[in-house]
């Protein structure tokens, strides 16, 4: 406890900001989550009908799902994209100075000389801040669940795939892995201002590796005839195919597209008409779709994934301190 | 001053060989050889960029060696950093205080940190200096932060203490009141202790032994009784030219005036008088400079 306390001390500004940022996301969330559930009430039939005809719904019904939408597109939406920055915004600003204030300020002058290891000295402050901050971020993530439930009524906000990475356990996880990046960066620069700006350059490549590499992530997926699918279930997830559209035959084989138009009559440069009319006579199309209800399983593939990386830039934030001078 | 008991046969701080240099061009250390006895109280004397802070610093693990080694009671710090950070008491250069934090904090900081930190009596060190242990380090004064480091050095209970220049800064109070301190656990604790500083006076009221470094390398190394014993000075004519074997080198006096830095060997031959240990000091610092450019030259 002393320790944590002492480090909240030194960090108090940082830690003020993410926790004042967190409680005020949080509010808001609960906040607009009550807004959208006024306006709706019980009339979830008027967003059926609001979707059923593309919003050409009057009266009463209109009113209340304009209102929903409203609600829902300029409030929870703004709550939403506030929570796709928060973890990172806050990894990073604890973990940067964790290691590199005290560089900058010379302070692991006094730190280094008194602590046999440095190592331990790195993992426990460490430690308590993915403690603390999984804590703190736990609460807006939770908050944003219920945010969820109140954004697409009558689903399950654990088993859906909207505003996927945005609320629940994973904004812990990110904020965790921003935390590592910011702790090497801070090592490795030993100045708060550079390793911010380098940390930030790393969270955007995190996030361009974690939008690029869904696909690793994802379960399994059911093949649905895309005749009976006719759109894509609220919750659900098409998860497309890296070989471009998938046809079944007769026999339950399943084929390209290229295997398709090598077995085609009528090549599509020649008709394509009469080529995607005999596509349809002889073909079922499939599409790839991951069931709302596997949610859980991606969650938990990104979090394992997250908590390695976060482990292993540790790692690396120990080999560098051990390392370096503490200046 | 001596430490307590006197120096025994053990050595507490040995560099052999020692060179140390920044990206392969700048030389702050070359072949510095040199043994710290235990229990003595050594002044590191040098001009600035000699090196002084590098060696300290190599024996703490902050700077690691290009050549060479460096031990603390035989233990390599690049080798096993624990044992020997476990001997080691550091003051640094600059004040490494958490700007933030209170000198209790600090207090609690030394305890979370070094294990069998003695808060208690850094605490009655402090009280006694007056330094208000609520303040926050950065409110306090130089002189202040300095003392808070050496109390915080003196709690670790380390068989050796590194001082880096802590005196820079302070005020001729100040620096009175630091050496005072340093000097009672000295006595009180047997400690050894290498204070590397500028200020000469203060080196002759406060230890036994003198190293001067110069430019990376190591130019004078003994007691400073026998520093003193075994030098005099008399007028000096040509501040390049070394005429005798005796003669260490010929330096600028503070009014213009030549004097020339002799060994003598007894009574001081005539027109020949005691030098003072600035000027010992003095007369190994320019006798390194030259020789160093005449190397150069060479």
């Amino acid at each position: 406890m002393r320790t944590a306390r002492l480090l909240f001390q030194t960090y108090r500004f940082e830690a003020i900001s993410v926790l004042i940022a967190a409680a005020l996301l949080a509010g808001a969330g609960l906040y607009v989550s009550s807004r959208l559930d006024a306006a709706l009430g019980d009339r979830q039939d008027c967003l059926i009908q609001w979707q059923e005809t593309a919003g050409e719904v009057s009266g009463e019904c209109g009113e209340v799902a304009r209102d929903f939408y409203g609600i829902n597109e300029a409030e929870a939406g703004k709550v939403m994209a506030a929570m796709a920055i928060l973890p990172f915004v806050a990894g990073l600003l604890i973990g940067v100075p964790l290691v590199g204030r005290e560089i900058e300020h010379r302070t692991t002058a006094l730190a280094w000389s008194l602590k046999s290891s440095r190592s331990r000295w790195l993992l426990k402050r460490a430690v308590i801040a993915a403690v603390a901050l999984g804590v703190v971020l736990a609460v807006p993530a939770t908050t944003a669940e219920v945010l969820e439930g109140s954004r697409v009524p009558g689903v399950d906000p654990a088993g859906t795939f909207e505003d996927y990475g945005l609320r629940g356990p994973l904004t812990v996880f990110r904020g965790l892995a921003a935390l590592g990046i910011g702790l090497l960066g801070g090592a490795l620069i030993g100045r708060v201002l550079p390793a911010l700006i380098v940390g930030f350059v790393g969270v955007l490549a995190l996030v361009w590796v974690l939008t690029n590499s869904q696909w690793a992530f994802l379960p399994e997926a059911d093949l649905v005839p895309a005749d009976e699918f006719g759109g894509i279930p609220r919750g659900g997830l098409y998860a497309g195919s890296p070989e471009g559209p998938l046809y079944r035959d007769g026999q339950g084989n399943l084929l390209t597209f290229d295997q398709v138009t090598a077995l085609s009559p009528y090549p599509p440069d020649g008709s394509e008409e009469r080529f995607y009319r005999w596509i349809d006579e002889e073909f079922d199309e499939m599409v790839r779709y991951i069931p709302g209800e596997r949610l859980g399983i991606v969650v938990v593939r990104e979090a394992v994934g997250l908590s390695v990386l976060s482990v292993v830039l540790v790692g690396l934030t120990a080999v560098v301190v051990t390392r370096r001078r503490p200046y | 001053m001596a430490g307590a008991g006197g120096w025994g046969e053990a050595v507490a701080l040995q560099a052999t060989g020692l060179t140390k240099s920044y990206r392969r061009r700048t030389w702050a250390l070359r072949g510095v050889d040199l043994s710290v006895p235990a229990g003595s109280v050594t002044a590191l004397v040098g001009p600035n960029a000699a090196g002084k802070s590098t060696l300290i610093k190599t024996w703490i693990g902050f700077e690691r060696p290009t050549a060479g080694s460096v031990s603390v009671f035989g233990i390599d710090p690049w080798r096993d950093r624990a044992a020997a950070l476990a001997q080691i008491g550091y003051v640094p250069q600059s004040p490494s205080l958490y700007r933030g934090l209170s000198v209790t904090d600090h207090l609690d900081l030394a305890s979370d940190l070094r294990p069998g930190f003695d808060a208690s009596t850094a605490r009655d060190r402090l009280e006694r200096l007056d330094i208000p242990l609520d303040s926050r380090a950065g409110d306090l004064s130089g002189g202040q932060q300095a003392q808070v480091h050496l109390c915080l050095a003196l709690g670790t209970r380390a068989k050796v203490l590194l001082l880096d220049e802590p005196l820079a800064s302070l005020d001729p109070l100040a620096r009175r009141e630091f050496l005072n301190v340093l000097a009672e656990a000295v006595r009180s604790d047997g400690v050894t202790a290498l204070l590397s500083s500028h200020v000469i006076t203060d080196i002759q009221q406060a230890c036994d032994r003198l190293v001067v470094l110069g430019v990376g390398q190591l130019l004078f190394d003994g007691r400073i009784a026998e520093a003193l014993a075994q030098h005099g000075v008399g007028p000096g004519s040509d501040i390049r030219e070394v005429r005798a074997e005796t003669e260490v080198a010929t330096f600028a006096e503070a009014d213009g005036s030549l004097s020339t830095l002799h060994r003598v060997d007894g009574a001081p031959s005539e027109g020949v008088r005691p030098a003072t240990l600035e000027e010992v000091v003095l007369g190994y610092l320019v006798a390194g400079r030259t020789t160093r450019r005449a190397a150069e030259a060479a």
